[in-house]
């Protein structure tokens, strides 16, 4: 169940299909264990025991210079702006918020808190890098994923790859993927709405979850701070406040004809949500985002020359598959799976768009050289253009058709 | 032993500001933002890293009580730019604070310890050789505009190959730069003794390393230099400098020059053509720079478009008989090309719309620029 190849072939057969005639449309899925395929009409997804979960990455960005960085862990680490400039702290460890540091506190004051705090600047392709391989363990549960930012998703879990309908089992699972895999913690919230899950996620932080189920919303709602719904910020909890609203089962005196008058089209949402309703979807862009291919390869490979040729071919198929969708792409991701099923990705945002095998075999080499192919035998080779669009008049400027010597340390 | 020292303000100010960029780098440890200051014998030294380029130089003051301090690096530098007396007395008191005092204005600056400074890196007194200045201003400007930025990510793109060659005719150095799309390549016959130089097979200098080696020279009429396998050295009596090389591999620009054919050459006076440019850009987009170079029978006609301002035109008379062409370029990588240029004229080899075109003047010995057309 672990292994990854396992739940690939399986997880080929998750889709949705398109809406029928009679609006009625199916979300399949099949399972890991009996390889049935099961059918779910689609309306079974807005229902109140649906089981969505929201993870959340740990201090995402400044964990990540942790992993990179060992001589940055258990320090108070600063992502973000210099102390010097007028630039805010992006993120920051859990051992600078003991100083009082949070994100988006000015990095002056933060450097007066904690003076020997270390300050470094984002590294946001090394960030979305690490974001692709989440988005990867997410994909093996369902294709039912709604990304809110590098390090953050909503993930619909009511059905699932592997038939499993305890949902907090499944984040757990999730939670301890993503430590094994990229040897980060994440938190999780799980419950029957986006809006409580996300909500819950932020009770047991850092490496924590939380699960409110449904027979305890209400009660959970009623004591819920205003200020932590879904749509109050700062303006409306002063209104709120104003009428005497402090919590969750204050807002639920109010009529939704009453909300309506204080606070026009939200407060229908307002008198849903302090109810545990929130019929929004969790909604996957079905947007295509990359262009990739990828090869296990017949037996674990060691030598360069062979790992070379291979490269080459994918980047032919990519190419040609760019072209045939008059795409080109920014971002090139190269994948290794090495012979013990530890994978890497690496990858590259350019300032001239690939588009041909060439322009890929050029910037290929320095995220190979980042991999430790070559040193270990690899099993599997991929690769990805990503940050695509559509090609149109926009000039482009060519590059220096420059060859490699395809030597073993490159 | 409390720091007390007063120094000369021209000479501090000019030792601060060689230290700025250094200690202003953006995102390091605190410490490194800070200057270290150590009063010692007839004057002080003073220090800034940011752990890839370290300055150490020397500047004469009367000691009162030797010591060694860190002081904010922007700060002390303003406080002595900004006094209008001839000289500062700096005076440590308790806790990393000092007192500075200029003319008749008193500042309470507070500093840090200076043990958590890092140790400035250890380098082989042997080796070293010694090279006008000039040499290197000269190689540096001709090749640091088109080092590729951080951001680029081919190969080790963001560095200067830096070579050694004996020729029949003398001893070259030569840097070499790229960002991808243009390749720039600079060589110069030298008197210092090249042998000497312990060049690794690839030897790449990072760009901040070319900023600061330039400043160096800039104020220096000679000055030693010296490589060691992961940094090089340079270094007067007064100042040294230590700069950590970076490692990997440069593409084989070679075959690039080689594969350009000489033949198609366009011949263009530098300056009008660089005033021609300029006008040109004025409507060019923004991020690329796009001209359209037309050129057909000893006459270039350039032009530009901008969605939001419209368009320009300017025509040049050149000495031109191959076949007509039409390409796309960026103008700024034409334009910082001809700024480095001295000659009168220009020979541009342009072969077609999609290969390598290759700038070079009889004038300006040893450089070559290349720039790749855009696809319009």
């Amino acid at each position: 169940m672990d292994d990854p190849l396992l739940i690939a072939p399986c997880n080929a057969l998750v889709n949705h299909t398109k809406p029928q005639p009679f609006e009625l449309s199916f979300y399949t899925s099949s399972c890991q264990s009996c390889k049935k395929l099961y059918l779910y009409p689609s309306f079974c997804l807005m229902h109140s025991n649906r089981k969505i979960v929201h993870i959340d990455m740990d201090a995402f960005f400044a964990s990540v210079e942790q992993l990179d960085d060992p001589t940055l862990r258990g320090k108070p680490l600063i992502v973000g702006g210099s102390p010097d400039s007028r630039g805010v702290v992006a993120a920051c460890s859990y051992e600078a918020r003991k100083f009082g540091i949070h994100s988006a506190m000015s990095a002056a004051k933060a450097a007066r808190l904690c003076p020997h705090a270390i300050f470094t600047r984002p590294r946001m392709s090394r960030y979305r890098e690490v974001s692709a391989q989440i988005m990867e363990i997410f994909h093996e549960y369902t294709d039912l994923i709604e990304p809110l930012s590098v390090d953050e998703a909503f993930l619909d879990l009511t059905v699932n790859t592997f038939c499993e309908p305890s949902a907090s089992i499944l984040a757990n699972k999730i939670r301890r993927d993503i430590f094994s895999r990229t040897g980060l913690t994440a938190s999780a919230g799980v419950s029957c709405n986006k809006f409580l899950a996300k909500v819950a996620t932020d009770i047991n932080k850092p490496n924590g979850i939380t699960v409110i189920p449904p027979h305890l919303v209400l009660d959970f709602l009623g004591r819920l701070p205003i200020g932590k719904f879904y749509g109050v910020g700062s303006a409306t909890e002063k209104k709120m406040e104003r009428i005497g609203v402090k919590n969750g089962s204050d807002l639920r005196r109010f009529t939704r004809e009453e909300l309506v008058f204080h606070f026009g089209k939200s407060g229908k949402f307002f008198f849903d949500i302090c109810r545990g309703e929130d019929p929004r979807p969790v909604e996957s862009s079905s947007v295509r985002k990359s262009i990739g291919s990828e090869t296990t390869l017949s037996e674990d490979i060691l030598e360069m020359e062979i790992i070379h040729q291979i490269l080459e071919q994918q980047a032919d198929s990519v190419a040609h598959s760019l072209a045939r969708r008059n795409f080109g792409g920014y971002t090139l991701t190269l994948k290794v799976r090495y012979h013990d099923f530890t994978t890497i990705t690496r990858s590259a945002t350019m300032k001239s768009p690939l588009f041909s095998s060439e322009d890929i075999m050029l910037c290929l080499p320095r995220l190979l050289a980042a991999t430790e192919a070559g040193q270990r035998k690899v099993r599997l080779l991929g690769i990805t253009v990503s940050t695509l669009f559509t090609k149109n008049t926009t000039p482009i400027q060519l590059r220096l058709p420059f060859t490699m010597e395809y030597t073993d340390n490159w | 032993m409390p720091l007390q020292c007063t120094v000369a303000k021209n000479a501090f100010l000019d030792g601060l500001n060689s230290l700025q960029n250094i200690t202003n780098k953006k995102g390091t440890m605190a410490i490194l933002s800070n200057v270290l200051i150590e009063a010692q014998g007839n004057g002080l030294v003073l220090t800034g890293t940011d752990l890839e380029v370290g300055l150490r130089l020397f500047v004469p003051a009367d000691i009162a009580s030797s010591g060694n301090i860190t002081l904010p690096s922007k700060k002390i530098f303003e406080i002595v730019r900004e006094s209008g007396s001839e000289s500062v007395t700096i005076e440590e008191t308790e806790n990393s604070w000092v007192v500075i005092t200029a003319g008749h204005s008193t500042y309470n600056l507070a500093g840090m310890a200076n043990d958590e400074y890092p140790e400035f890196p250890e380098y082989e007194d042997d080796n070293f050789v010694s090279f006008e200045s000039h040499i290197f201003l000269d190689l540096i400007d001709k090749v640091i505009f088109s080092i590729a930025s951080e951001q680029e990510n081919i190969y080790s793109l963001t560095s200067v190959l830096f070579e050694k060659e004996k020729k029949e005719d003398g001893n070259y150095l030569r840097m070499i730069s790229s960002d991808g799309h243009r390749l720039s390549i600079m060589e110069k016959d030298v008197a210092g003794e090249i042998d000497n130089l312990r060049l690794n097979p690839v030897t790449l200098i990072p760009k901040k390393g070319i900023q600061e080696w330039k400043k160096f020279c800039e104020s220096r009429d000679s000055v030693e230099i010296s490589f060691e396998e992961k940094q090089m050295v340079v270094r007067d009596n007064q100042a040294v400098m230590v700069i950590r090389l970076k490692q990997g591999e440069f593409p084989q620009y070679r075959a690039i020059v080689n594969a350009v054919q000489l033949e198609n050459c366009a011949r263009i006076n530098r300056i009008p053509f660089l005033e021609s440019l300029k006008r040109i850009n004025l409507f060019t987009e923004d991020i690329f720079h796009t001209i359209q170079l037309k050129i057909d029978n000893d006459k270039m006609t350039l032009t530009s478009q901008n969605a939001d301002l419209g368009n320009a035109k300017d025509v040049q008379p050149i000495e031109y008989t191959g076949t007509p062409l039409t390409l796309g370029f960026n103008c700024r990588y034409f334009l910082e090309t001809l700024q480095v240029m001295e000659c009168e004229t220009v020979e541009a080899y342009i072969n077609s719309n999609n290969s390598p075109c290759l700038i070079q003047s009889d004038v300006d010995k040893g450089f070559i620029s290349i720039i790749m057309p855009m696809q319009l």
